[in-house]
């Protein structure tokens, strides 16, 4: 049992953060950890900003996580990492998808796009432990396109094993997704778990 | 299995909401009522799923006034019932709250009320606290979903010891925080509604009555102060002799910070009860404490009591919190925050560490209108009507109202220029109009809100035959909130029928004549129609732009076109993005629009094409 274990998940409305972490925080329930998710909903549907922070462990308090406080970040859409960089320190393991969804602020003119390289080089300040994965391609490998979190599960429950089993993890993905989707579901976080061939840090 | 019907015993991850939804159970609920609002919406939605198994009435109403007043006659009745909303709905119902006051209640009743401290997604940062004081009710508020969840039920035992509405409080981070919820037992109660006539109680027409009546809830007030001790609705661990005092979520960011600090001497009263403040409480912690710490988000509404009590009580503490600037008024609490005034205060050294600044920013992300949402297609006809007519857009308002199509603000359209509060649209719109404004006024709104409050402000146009154009905005569903059924369903909150109320008979009974109903994905038909009602001088125009909610009628599957760029046609003008800006459009500068896979085929962009380079199929 560990006494906390804080993990940051963002990315944009309609990518299924939230199904990722209410999966990874009943996961923890049935540990037996004190869990607490802290999320911001509202906007979810509307192509906002999506954030959510999982905590679990033996004694954990509050729904946010502090600032340099995450074990690990992982992020659907590699420019949403850039917002929550905060939370990161030298210890933290970056998990990042390799695609992104411009938001119409470029489309239309208004901002300019950082490069997944960007990203990488401003977490590469902080820690070397950042894994980038084309969860996208896996998840149409997978036969749902939309399975990108699950694929992001998968990889996150290789990197921790020892802190998450990957039966329970499996069980409680086919527990929380549509009935008729289970299959692909769990092709997504098998595909995600047995990922070999990834960029690390670039 | 429902987690709102998991055994008791049972340990289940559930949200804030989920836990008030379970508690009302737990507490022998049989009747809730509300109005959608982030972020109390997901108590009634969960309920709502197993209302029918449990015989619960579990209802979405017209506003919150409505919803308050019924839940407040079923409690009369002597049923436990509970009303839900968000910060501003309890500004709509606060007549009723305070002749509730008066009157008490039989059956427990429940009132919440959720704050959202930031804003997240509300219009003011309102702390709906000060209505205790106001209406003289108890204000319960819990720091945990688990509290939530138990408070709720503590609740009804203390509304009906009392006889009194419980104000139940809760912010974002209650509401919205998923935690590990130890359940309790299911209470089925079956109690037969009676209403027994009591003109004293329920008659507010009587000036003595209510003198009477005022006496009476000071005294129900004193009553909950004596039973402060009996409901352990307050925490207090009694340490050292420097003490925080503190609430609601910020109890969970005071624990971690005084580990993170070491500081595990530091005494502690977290305030559940908010109105009355526990005295028996708080003298005893104010007897030990030489230094104390108020940590509350918002307003120093425990702050400033405490001060004023601690003088009462003659003694000598010192005080820090909002008074002397060590704590903000405005957003949302942290762990930094807390963990930094904290340390400040009682000198410890903080261990947060300064926030890096990035050397490469990301791009704004605002949330906007979905592809194919019929209200980008309202506006943007709109906005074409206003300027071929001849008008320059900066002339012509566009009062906007609360609901999704308040995104129209965004880039490209940028077309509403107020949103103010539910309904105000077509009341901004009529007293511009009666001052004088001599151009084309225009009122939007949409179809949960117009029933909410657009009503009246309507029935008051018609009434001074006022020339504004209404547009009403119908999508079938209460979208903004997360598609909640309104009055003009035929849906109700557990998806069983209701009766429609139709939208069209509402506008014409009222006296409208000049009414039209128009298909927004219609572009061409939607100006047309607009320009009549733009150049329209006599009184009234309505204009219903109806079609269903771009993301009810993808998960109904509903399927429209195949939408795809000639390129050989396209010039790159990028007119399509400057103007419409639907986000199922990207842009390649290599080979102009691409449409991405987001696009619901609703076509809309073809007409916005000045070269048709997009064609649908």
């Amino acid at each position: 049992m560990i006494n906390e274990f804080n993990v940051v998940v963002c990315g944009v409305g309609g990518q299924g953060i939230l199904t990722f972490s209410r999966i990874l925080a009943s996961a923890a329930v049935k540990l037996g950890y004190n869990v607490r998710v802290g999320e911001t909903l509202g906007m979810s549907q509307r192509g906002g900003i999506v954030q959510s922070f999982i905590r679990f462990g033996l004694g954990v308090l509050s729904p946010l996580i502090p600032v340099g406080g995450a074990d690990v970040v992982v992020s659907l859409d590699y420019i949403e990492a850039l917002r929550v960089f905060k939370y990161a320190s030298r210890d933290s393991t970056i998990i990042i998808n390799s695609n992104t969804i411009p938001p119409v602020s470029v489309l239309i003119g208004d901002g300019r796009m950082p490069s997944l390289s960007d990203v990488v080089k401003v977490y590469g300040e902080v820690t070397n432990k950042i894994y980038v994965l084309d969860a996208d391609g896996l998840a149409i490998k997978a036969g749902l396109p939309t399975a990108t979190n699950i694929v992001l599960l998968g990889f996150l429950c290789k990197l921790f094993q020892e802190i998450l089993p990957p039966n329970i993890l499996r069980d409680t993905v086919a527990e929380n997704v549509p009935s008729r989707y289970v299959r692909e579901n769990i092709l997504a976080f098998d595909l995600g778990f047995n990922v070999n061939k990834f960029d690390l840090g670039l | 299995m429902d987690p709102l019907l998991s055994e008791s015993g049972s340990k289940v991850l559930m949200m804030g909401n989920e836990a008030i939804a379970r508690g009302a159970i737990e507490g022998g609920v049989q009747f809730v009522s509300g109005y959608p609002g982030t972020p109390s919406s997901e108590v009634i939605v969960s309920l709502s799923r197993v209302s029918s198994k449990l015989g619960i009435f579990v209802e979405w109403f017209a506003n919150e006034k409505v919803a308050f007043e019924a839940a407040f006659s079923a409690s009369s009745a002597g049923l436990r019932s509970m009303v839900t909303m968000k910060a501003p709905g309890i500004n709509v119902a606060s007549d009723a709250l305070l002749s509730a006051a008066y009157a008490g209640v039989n059956g427990g009743m429940i009132i919440l009320v959720a704050d959202d401290p930031g804003p997240h997604t509300t219009q003011t940062e309102q702390d709906s606290r000060f209505y205790a004081l106001l209406s003289n009710l108890p204000l319960i508020e819990p720091s945990t979903p688990q509290e939530a969840k138990d408070m709720v039920i503590w609740g009804f035992e203390l509304s009906e010891e009392v006889n009194l509405p419980v104000i139940l409080r809760t912010t974002t981070r209650v509401n919205h925080t998923s935690s590990d919820v130890l359940l309790g037992d299911l209470k089925i109660l079956n109690r037969k509604p009676v209403f027994k006539k009591d003109p004293p109680r329920y008659v507010r027409a009587s000036m003595r009555w209510n003198l009477d009546r005022h006496v009476w809830l000071n005294k129900r007030m004193s009553q909950v102060q004596s039973l402060a001790s009996k409901y352990p609705f307050d925490i207090m661990l009694l340490k050292g002799d420097y003490g925080i005092i503190t609430s609601g979520v910020s109890y969970t960011y005071v624990l971690e910070s005084l580990r993170r600090l070491g500081f595990e001497s530091c005494s502690i009263l977290r305030i559940g009860l908010v109105n009355p403040i526990s005295m028996d409480n708080l003298s005893k912690f104010l007897s030990h404490c030489r230094k104390v710490l108020f940590v509350e988000e918002l307003e120093p509404f425990i702050e400033e009591r405490v001060r004023a009590l601690s003088t009462i009580m003659n003694l000598d503490v010192e005080f820090h919190g909002k008074f002397d600037g060590i704590l903000p008024r405005e957003g949302e609490f942290n762990i930094e925050i807390v963990e930094n005034a904290i340390a400040h205060i009682f000198g410890f050294k903080s261990f947060t560490p300064s926030i890096k600044s990035l050397s490469v920013e990301p791009p704004p992300r605002s949330p906007v209108m979905c592809a194919g949402c019929p209200h980008r297609n309202s506006y943007y006809a709109l906005l074409k009507a206003i300027r071929d007519l001849g008008f320059k857009v900066d002339e012509i308002p566009v009062f906007g109202d609360i609901g999704c199509y308040a995104l129209s603000l965004q880039k490209p359209l940028e077309a509403i220029w107020t949103e103010h509060c539910m309904g105000a649209s077509i009341s901004m719109a009529l007293g511009l109009k009666l001052s004088g404004y001599d151009k084309p006024v225009i009122a939007t709104i949409g179809d949960s809100t117009l029933f909410h409050a657009g009503l009246p402000a309507l029935v008051d146009a018609v009434h001074f035959n006022a020339n504004i154009v209404v547009m009403i905005l119908d999508n079938a569903t209460t979208a903004m909130t997360g598609h909640q059924p309104h009055p003009g369903s035929s849906v109700r909150a557990d998806g069983s029928p209701a009766r429609a109320v139709d939208i069209v008979s509402v506008v014409k009974g009222i006296g409208v004549d000049k009414v039209e109903v128009i298909d927004p994905y219609d572009i061409p038909k939607t100006i047309d129609v607009l320009k009549r009602a733009l150049l329209n001088r006599d009184g009234v125009y309505v204009v219903v732009c109806r079609r269903t909610c771009a993301i009810l009628s993808r998960r109904m599957g509903e399927k429209f076109h195949v939408v795809k760029v000639n390129y050989d046609v396209c010039r790159k003008c990028k007119v399509c993005i400057s103007t419409y800006g639907c986000p199922a459009m990207s842009w390649d500068p290599a080979r102009g629009p691409v449409i991405q896979s987001s696009c619901n085929g609703c076509g809309s962009c073809a007409y916005v094409c000045p070269f048709k380079a997009i064609e649908v199929y």
